[in-house]
């Protein structure tokens, strides 16, 4: 057999200090490349919006002779699904060092940081990958849970919108408004993760340095009405803290403030600017972001069941139906009914990849357990509006 | 078998099969890294209709382990 330099001499663990984290936070930092004192400035706001993500133990090192040759920063965190809150572990940087390449170092980290997150009790973890990087994950059981979808608005209906609303910059003494605006459009999404006063203010401070996705707030006199949040193309987030703004209208602003043409809005199926277009009978398009995706992958099955069994619970009593279980029988997920109707959704591998379907795709429990094998772009009521080009599903 | 696992290898490594021997490893093929490795892994487990174990993808790194780890897998 013939000897090569391969995996040997790799040692992963995790970070036991202060020091370490630094370092490892310089690895990262110069992975990026020409991005190198942007990200690093970027990454300190957020180390300094948010420092109980970067403890020690939430970076997992991979040591080649001692130095430390890739990095793997993960943290837990609490999000919302279907009503539920459940730690999960969020994958944040990911990177080896160009001086190792080809001795598998991220393989060998990538495998033993899942062991560790196993470890501390996180049943599922999940992250944003790129499209390249498709079959490496896949290969090591991540799914797509594909939560990123977008609403392109004709540009005609656009240029069409005459209706104005007054756009004014981030102001930091009204976070406690824009919680409010986002826990009362996202708070009933499915994958909602609430944010703290340091993540409103980073936000601030990113989007005024112009290092970050835009933010201008709008509304009355007594208060922000809601904010929006978008970046070259594409609105990320519209959160209102009444009614909605009507999102052609949003576009049509924003696209003015900023002279640019933005005819997309990235939201979840639940936003209310979704239901305003649908009730107008738009013609819109979802699909995935075409060069990343979220990935997932269930550590802990058994307590991934129990939290959609909590999921389910509560849908099945807002429906007011006496009762319905989800089960598991080996590999296979079912749904029984009160009625004694076993419905087998999902078998073998596509269990887990519909199991991080349901937590993150939003889609509801009860209309999963009627729509069998279909995949969410059936199951989602397509009388509303036409659905085209979706990748992946 | 063995000219299976060299074809399946010049297909994603991108070197003429020839070129493929015993020293064959990520040191002696430049455009072998671990994005690649991962598509290799996937393009024998269909050419062969065989799953490697996870741990065993970041072992399989020269020409004669992957060599060995499939002749074992298709024995199983």
């Amino acid at each position: 057999m013939t000897p090569t330099a391969g995996t040997s001499g790799v040692d992963c663990r995790l970070a036991r200090d202060q020091q370490e984290v630094d370092a490892a936070r310089e690895l990262i930092f110069r992975s990026f490349g020409p991005s190198y004192f942007e990200i690093k400035e970027i990454k300190n706001l957020q180390a300094a919006a948010d420092p109980s993500e970067h403890r020690p133990e939430n970076y997992v090192l991979a040591l080649v002779d001692g130095r430390i040759a890739g990095v793997m920063h993960y943290y837990p965190q609490d999000v919302v699904i279907g009503g539920v809150t459940a730690r999960l572990a969020t994958l944040a940087e990911f990177c080896v060092d160009p001086a190792a390449a080809r001795r598998f170092v991220g393989l060998r980290l990538l495998r033993r940081a899942l062991e560790f997150i196993c470890a501390r009790g996180l049943p599922i973890c999940w992250g944003a990958a790129r499209r390249v990087m498709d079959n490496y994950y896949f290969r090591l059981g991540f799914s797509g849970v594909g939560a990123y979808c977008r609403v392109v608005v004709e540009r005609s209906r656009q240029t069409a919108s005459r209706a104005s609303i007054a756009l004014r910059p981030f102001n930091p003494e009204h976070w406690v408004a824009y919680d409010q605006a986002h826990r009362g459009t996202y708070g009933r999404t499915w994958g909602y993760i609430p944010r703290s006063e340091g993540k409103w203010r980073l936000i601030g401070e990113l989007a005024t340095r112009q290092l970050g996705p835009r933010f201008a707030e709008f509304g009355g006199e007594t208060g922000p009405a809601g904010y929006v949040l978008w970046n070259d193309d594409s609105v990320l987030e519209a959160a209102f803290t009444g009614d909605p703004v009507d999102p052609v209208t949003l576009l049509a602003v924003v696209g003015r403030e900023t002279c640019r043409s933005i005819s997309t809005l990235a939201l979840p199926f639940d936003h209310p600017c979704v239901h305003a277009l649908s009730d107008a009978h738009l013609t819109l398009s979802y699909r995935r972001v075409p060069d990343a995706g979220l990935i997932g992958k269930i550590l802990d099955r058994e307590a991934t069941l129990q939290l959609m069994r909590e999921v389910f619970a509560n849908r099945v009593v807002a429906a007011g139906l006496a009762s319905c279980r989800l089960t598991h029988e080996g590999v296979t997920v079912t749904w029984s009914l009160s009625a004694g109707l076993r419905i087998d959704v999902a078998a073998g591998p596509r269990a887990d990849r519909w199991l991080l379907s349901l937590l993150f795709q939003g889609v509801d429990p009860l209309d999963a357990a009627t729509a069998g094998d279909r995949t969410w772009a059936a199951a989602f009521p397509k009388q509303y509006f036409t659905l085209s080009a979706i990748d992946g599903a | 078998m063995d000219e299976q696992v060299k074809r399946v290898m010049s297909n994603i490594l991108g070197v003429p099969p020839e070129q493929i021997d015993e020293n064959s490893s990520p040191d002696t093929i430049p455009k072998w890294d671990s994005l690649r490795h991962m598509n290799l892994i996937l393009a024998l487990e269909q050419e062969f209709s065989i799953t490697v174990k996870d741990e065993d993808i970041a072992t399989m790194i020269s020409y004669p382990l992957i060599l060995l780890t499939v002749r074992e897998l298709q024995a199983q």
